[in-house]
């Protein structure tokens, strides 16, 4: 059924990218965005995106998690992936005792879907009374053509999508 | 308008949002109304194998080499809704899809490789065939074709491949 374009189309563009043990992440290259990918892009900062703060353009190369763990060179698509990633590379899950720091990551995830989105918190600010808490920013791309945007951990894509969405904040700092 | 363009306008292609991970792209389009409306067309009849064949040949008229595929949700969607059934079409889509391995299509492999995962944990027929040791009366055995040993033989049937005993 797919003979043609199997003859014509490009395989995967892939880069050597390792965990801290050394064991291989498999990743691609994603193509430059097209037209379709910009509008829906537009579409999106319409619905969920107000408040976004630009911080580039769409393009290919990598996505959210590509962004976080492969210096924006590839796209980290596979969700098992992420899990050698946060296993391998020393990563835990902050207790709700501790509070997020700059260069945390921020992982969304659903009950029996599994991973989301993963984003990087990048500021912290205080909160709006000296007795609540700070509140964070977290730098995403939403996929392999989105732009890079910076926003309040609630204000995420996929909040209609997974209402049951929840966030969990990770580190590779020691306990 | 029909359920083949309705999943091919700018309409359906802007309401899935953006690329998820792929078992949150499966669970996204399984959950669509038209999704839904694939498969009750599917099922009823209306839709056929030689039509989902020619839509998927069409769609694939649109694709560009090094250029993403504009019609990749439409073809993840295509492979969730029939990955429930037992045709033809379906076995073939879903596994030629899965075996690709193009920078054009990004999504509808992944969500492919998922939706053959997910047929293979689908029900199966399962025969298997007990031969027990041949009674005294060698008639007995040749008109029950009884053979002398005791073997265990298992046959898996996948879906519409039939396998006879």
């Amino acid at each position: 059924m797919f003979e043609f374009v199997k003859l014509i189309g490009s395989p995967h563009k892939e880069l050597h990218l390792d965990t801290r043990k050394g064991s291989p992440i498999r990743n691609e290259v994603a193509l430059p965005p097209t037209d379709l990918t910009r509008r829906r892009e537009q579409l999106l900062i319409r619905n969920f995106g107000t408040n976004w703060e630009h911080r580039c353009r769409p393009c290919g190369v990598y996505n959210c998690a590509g962004l976080t763990w492969a210096s924006r060179r590839t796209s980290i698509p596979e969700d098992a992936e992420w899990i050698k990633i946060l296993g391998e590379d020393g990563y835990r899950k902050l207790s709700n005792a501790e509070n997020p720091l700059v260069g945390d990551l921020a992982i969304y995830h659903s009950e029996g879907v599994g991973f989301l989105h993963v984003g990087q918190v990048v500021q912290i600010e205080r909160g709006l009374t000296a007795q609540s808490p700070p509140i964070h920013k977290i730098l995403s791309k939403w996929d392999s053509s989105s732009g890079e945007y910076i926003h309040l951990p609630h204000e995420v894509p996929f909040k209609e999508s997974f209402s049951d969405y929840r966030l969990e904040y990770w580190t590779d700092r020691e306990a | 308008m029909n359920i083949l363009d309705k999943i091919k306008s700018d309409d359906f292609l802007l309401s899935v949002g953006f690329e998820l991970p792929p078992a949150a792209l499966h669970k996204v389009l399984s959950r669509t109304s038209e999704c839904a409306e694939l498969v009750d067309a599917y099922k009823s009849g209306v839709l056929t194998d030689t039509t989902l064949r020619s839509f998927v040949q069409q769609l694939l008229k649109n694709f560009r080499p090094a250029e993403k595929f504009p019609y990749d949700i439409t073809l993840a969607l295509l492979a969730v809704s029939v990955e429930s059934f037992s045709s033809r079409f379906a076995e073939e889509f879903i596994r030629d899809l899965s075996q690709l391995d193009l920078a054009e299509l990004t999504s509808c492999i992944k969500v492919a490789k998922l939706c053959l995962a997910g047929r293979e944990r689908l029900a199966k027929n399962e025969y298997r065939q007990f031969i027990f040791p041949s009674p005294p009366n060698n008639n007995y055995r040749e008109v029950h074709r009884v053979p002398e040993t005791v073997k265990d033989s298992h046959f898996e049937n996948k879906y519409s491949d039939l396998v006879t005993a």
